[in-house]
């Protein structure tokens, strides 16, 4: 899926961008009423704008597929890698986070999302990790506890 | 009416003054500058990435506080920017890249100090001339406006977008596309009118539709941080070689750098006050008029202060009246101005010719304080200059770290609710591969903002016109500005036609 060649990436992605123009038509059509230009129902704009991205995704396909057919050298490899290992991390330190802070409370959760986030390049080291956590619960309970008077969980046990 | 109006100015003014003089209102231009500063002088931070991490804080302050804020931050950025340009040759800001040119070997002759110093000055000019610009020009284009109907509204979020989408150096194609993008994904929920409900997939949650914020903080935090997590390095420079004394400039580079910035400040004002067009643009824009001026144009790139000072002028003026499409007629140039018209809807209040006549002190307000905000950086940036070098040294694997738990709390905080930290995971994953799909994220905020607004007007219009299209065109107005559309799309179209090489880039100013 993620090709090495922008263009075969183009393809795809104009591909997909037709996909969603005509589920957004296909959408309007089933559940929402489309009304006349005078007056317009909910349905008018968004099949308007699923028309104009099925448009817009061929173009973008098309053109991509002339330069691939093109090409009589070899092709480019130079589109930007799919870095796999930032994309989980990080991904899965918000997840964390997400699933601590109301079990758990703030302070936890900022060390939980700052111990998975360090795993993307494990340049942080324990100690590290610690500090930084610290630091980060300290400004942030002043910047929104005290600062701005939001209402966060510290600490909570639901045990 | 006469043409400026200058008594009436100086009334505007005082009442402008008096708020944005106000204990509260000078902190939040204080902590605004200072963290636009701050995050402008990191690199790999921006303006658009600062402004989204502080978005979910604006939600606790009132709406004038939270623009002074929001807009010191997105100017001070302008200023901080250029430090790393010069230090490093790694742009802090997009805006900034071009003073890498002349300002890096600057650096190199052991002249840093006294490019950073010219670039504070010179910022402060251009932003002054672009204030100066904001302040007579803004109630003149009110006043016009005032007479707008949903069709010429209508006529100009159209030529906005195109604007933004054709007038950039990625694919305008995909800009495009990514603005549609935008505009669908803002029919996500309720259909105001109707209270029809669109697009939720049974999900009670979209009722309200998408939030801008976890869609900022996700598109530009969140897959900013994945992209950056092994490219961002620790840079080592000499914090020790910037004293005070160095910064003072021969006199031959200020006699040098008057006109230069003069011309960089006009370019800016005007090239600011375009939707789609840019700090970044009136950078280059600037530089290539000093070097077509310039008696001896071998000097350039070789530390020649005015390929320092003109950009940076431009780059700072052009950040000011970027505010001037967006206050009075309610359509943002760029994604930046995007957020802060998000950020006004938000709070209740729609920019517009009416907020310039009915709300004075919100409108007079913000201009003082950018005058402020200013006077601040200039303050900011002179003695402390050795501060803002010592921050260019933080590695980025500390960094993102604590940009992501900004982010994680900042969600939390918007609704006390976790929902919205899910919302911000699939716009970080989803922003993320755009970028691999070598899709351009900021075309689809501008249209996320602008989307509703469209509809309303368009299907407002349309109603008075009984269905007629056409008569957008018929009228003076929404006719010319139509037309102009067109004419930069046909003129895109036939750009595309000849071969052009897809660059990937992001459209960012």
């Amino acid at each position: 899926m993620f090709y090495r060649n922008q263009d075969s990436r183009d393809v795809l992605g104009g591909a997909l961008l037709g996909a969603l123009g005509v589920f957004m038509v296909l959408y309007s059509a089933a559940y929402l009423t489309l009304g006349t230009f005078a007056r317009m129902q909910p349905g008018m704009f968004p099949t308007i704008l699923g028309y104009l991205l099925i448009g817009l995704g061929a173009l973008i396909a098309l053109r991509a597929a002339l330069r691939l057919k093109c090409r009589t050298s070899r092709t480019r490899q130079d589109a930007e890698p799919f870095e796999w290992r930032p994309f989980i991390v990080v991904l899965m330190s918000i997840v964390t986070f997400a699933l601590c802070i109301t079990r758990f409370g703030l302070v936890p959760s900022i060390f939980v999302l700052t111990a998975v986030a360090a795993l993307a390049d494990r340049k942080l080291g324990v100690r590290g990790i610690i500090v930084l956590a610290a630091f980060m619960s300290g400004l942030i309970v002043l910047v929104f506890s005290y600062g701005l008077g939001v209402p966060l969980p510290l600490f909570r046990w639901p045990y | 009416m006469e043409p400026l109006g200058l008594s009436e100015l100086a009334n505007n003014i005082g009442v402008g003054l008096s708020t944005a003089a106000s204990a509260n209102n000078l902190l939040y231009a204080f902590l605004g500058v200072t963290l636009g500063m701050f995050f402008g002088a990191l690199p790999g931070i921006g303006a658009l990435l600062s402004m989204s991490l502080l978005f979910p804080i604006t939600f606790y302050l009132q709406p004038v506080e939270a623009i002074i804020m929001l807009a010191g931050i997105y100017y001070g950025c302008s200023y901080g920017g250029s430090i790393a340009s010069i230090l490093l040759n790694l742009p802090g800001e997009p805006s900034s890249a071009i003073t890498c040119i002349d300002g890096y070997p600057m650096s190199k002759q052991g002249r840093a100090g006294i490019a950073l110093f010219m670039t504070t000055i010179a910022s402060f000019l251009g932003a002054s001339v672009g204030i100066v610009a904001m302040m007579l020009f803004s109630p003149v284009i009110a006043n016009f406006a005032l007479h707008f109907a949903s069709a010429e509204y209508f006529a100009l979020m159209v030529m906005g977008l195109v604007a933004a989408s054709t007038i950039s150096t990625t694919s305008p194609l995909k800009c495009l596309a990514m603005v549609v993008l935008g505009v669908s994904l803002g029919t996500v929920g309720t259909d105001v009118n109707t209270g029809v409900v669109r697009f939720t997939l049974g999900m009670a949650e979209l009722w309200e539709g998408f939030s801008l914020v976890a869609m900022a903080i996700g598109m530009f935090g969140v897959s900013e941080v994945i992209a950056s997590v092994k490219t961002g390095g620790a840079n080592k420079i000499e914090a020790k070689s910037i004293t005070l004394r160095s910064l003072i400039p021969a006199q031959d580079d200020v006699r040098r750098s008057w006109f230069p910035m003069l011309r960089g400040a006009g370019i800016g004002s005007f090239v600011g006050a375009v939707p789609g067009v840019g700090g970044t643009t009136a950078s280059i824009l600037s530089y290539v008029v000093e070097l077509r001026v310039a008696k001896k144009p071998e000097r350039f790139g070789k530390g020649a202060i005015e390929g320092v000072t003109a950009p940076e002028a431009a780059n700072n003026a052009a950040a000011q009246t970027a505010f001037i499409p967006t206050m009075t007629l309610g359509v943002p140039g760029s994604v930046t101005m995007a957020l802060i018209l998000g950020v006004l809807m938000i709070h209740g209040i729609t920019p517009g010719p009416r907020l310039v006549s009915e709300s004075p002190e919100l409108f007079w307000g913000v201009i003082m304080s950018f005058w402020i905000g200013n006077l601040m950086l200039l303050i900011l940036n002179i003695p402390l200059i050795g501060l803002w070098v010592r921050l260019l040294t933080i590695p980025y694997h500390l960094l993102y770290p604590a940009i992501l738990v900004f982010v994680s709390v900042g969600a939390y905080t918007v609704n006390n609710s976790v929902f919205d930290i899910w919302f911000v995971l699939f716009f970080g994953a989803l922003g993320y591969l755009m970028r691999v799909f070598a899709f351009p994220l900021a075309p689809m905020l501008l249209g996320f903002v602008l989307g509703p607004l469209m509809e309303e007007n368009l299907r407002r219009s349309l109603m008075l016109a009984n269905g007629d299209f056409f008569a957008l065109f018929h009228r003076p107005v929404s006719g010319t500005i139509m037309v102009l559309t067109l004419l930069l799309l046909i003129w895109v179209a036939i750009g595309m036609t000849r071969s052009r090489s897809v660059q990937v880039g992001d459209l960012s100013t």
